[in-house]
């Protein structure tokens, strides 16, 4: 009987072991880094463990690698921008002289006493006419090509961007075949030269208003995007609030916050559609002292709604941060982020090619 | 083993399971500051970090976008180009 009752406490002791063992490996949920048991549980999650971290070191770096392209090509987007504005603003300086020498020399024609000394003036008028018109024709090309290389790292839907990019390239090849042309008029062509300076005028006109429509567009488009990062932080946040509250946190101060910051969404979504259908609007010189100034104000205040948004989100990220009793990014352990993936914003583009 | 052992062993099982189960339910998901953290929870806190770090970064982008264009439609230019388009009037008085 009490070799019997010896062998029931062994038994009951190993089983106590075995028990005790597995609920604490299954209570740290695969985490056993500071956990040397030689029990073959404990190790088994000791090798999962590790796994799961090279995985998501191979994660990161990737990632790393993604954004450093996005800047290079972010930067090499810049340096174009630049130069292509830096070039029409020296256009721009170029044609402000060419306009004074035109002046003077239209006026020089009437001071002329014999006809031939006339006709000659004339001569010097139109090339400086044709001076003037292939320097405004270039500028506007170099204009184009600027806004060109901002709608290439905009976040517009690639489908908008194809049919932008398409109006903006009928217009730079419009205005480059009438530089050749204009080169190729003789000075005597008074009448051709007179035509083709009125075509790069109106012509002007209708550049003027794709690039302010544009702007618009890229502008309001930024802030759509920016306005969905928000959303996807938020929703992140709520999934950090749920899991502390699963832990059994006071989580009814953050949540409020988490509300507060969502509410202010809607009104900044409304500002930017209607900032995004004043641009649209613009198809006319009219409409840009109008709906330019009525689509930039709207912008403008987005921005500032966008600021408030995104700073109630970060007060309830360090609130989440507080609850979790670590104050913030614990870079020993640094994760990747979960991959999202953001609709770009949609847009109709009204073509304003002549 | 008679039926007394196997109730002894059935008792021991059972308070070393029941008090397995009760320190399951009190530990905490996350251990604050612990680095035996669970993953899944780490990875949670640092893509809303992560998250809201590329937030500020693409509202500086705008920013950035906003001088640029706002310097590409600035008066001036567009005044200069309107003065060249006057000025080619002119030259109806060739």
């Amino acid at each position: 009987m009490k070799d019997t009752f010896k062998k029931a406490i062994i038994l009951g002791a190993a089983a106590a072991f075995a028990f005790s063992m597995a609920a604490v490996s299954f209570a740290r949920e695969g985490d056993s880094g500071n956990d040397n048991s030689s029990s073959s549980t404990a190790t088994s999650s000791d090798r999962s463990g590790e796994t799961i971290r090279t995985i998501i070191e191979e994660g990161r770096q990737k990632i790393e690698d993604l954004k450093n392209q996005i800047k290079d090509q972010r930067d090499q987007l810049k340096e174009k921008f630049q130069s292509a504005r830096d070039e029409f603003k020296s256009k721009i300086d170029e044609i402000n002289q060419d306009r004074k020498d035109l002046l003077t020399s239209i006026g020089e024609i009437k001071k002329q006493k014999t006809e031939e000394a006339r006709n000659k003036a004339r001569g010097r008028a139109v090339e400086g006419a044709q001076k003037l018109a292939g320097n405004v024709a270039m500028a506007l090309v170099n204009r184009l090509g600027a806004l060109e290389n901002k709608l290439s790292g905009s976040k517009l839907l690639d489908t908008d961007k194809v049919t932008i990019k398409a109006e903006i390239d009928t217009n730079i090849n419009w205005l480059n075949a009438k530089v050749i042309e204009i080169g190729n008029t003789a000075s005597t062509s008074a009448t051709t030269t007179k035509m083709q300076v009125q075509e790069i005028r109106d012509y002007s006109d209708t550049v003027k208003i794709t690039v302010k429509r544009v702007s618009g567009e890229i502008l309001a488009g930024r802030l759509n995007y920016i306005v969905s990062r928000e959303e996807t932080l938020a929703n992140t946040l709520a999934s950090d609030i749920a899991a502390l509250k699963a832990a059994g946190k006071n989580t009814v101060l953050v949540e409020s916050q988490l509300s507060d910051a969502k509410a202010r969404i809607p009104a900044v979504k409304q500002k930017i559609a209607d900032a995004m259908a004043q641009f649209k609007l613009i198809t006319s010189l009219g409409a840009i002292k109008t709906n330019y100034e009525a689509g930039q104000a709207l912008v403008k205040d987005a921005r500032n709604m966008l600021d408030d948004v995104h700073k109630a989100l970060s007060r309830v990220r360090g609130a989440i941060n507080s609850l979790r009793g670590n104050g913030g990014l614990d870079t020993a352990t640094t994760t990747p982020p979960v991959a999202t993936t953001t609709p770009p914003v949609a847009t109709t583009t009204a073509t304003t090619t002549p | 083993m008679n039926k007394q052992s196997y109730l002894v062993a059935v008792v021991i099982l059972a308070l070393v399971a029941a008090g397995g189960i009760y320190w399951y339910s009190q530990t905490p998901a996350y251990s604050p500051g612990s680095s035996a953290a669970p993953i899944s929870k780490q990875a949670q806190k640092v893509t809303s970090d992560n998250l809201a770090a590329e937030t500020t970064d693409e509202l500086a982008n705008f920013d950035k976008d906003a001088v640029d264009l706002k310097d590409l439609n600035s008066t001036a230019n567009d005044a200069a180009l309107d003065a060249a388009s006057n000025g080619l009037s002119a030259v109806n008085n060739i």
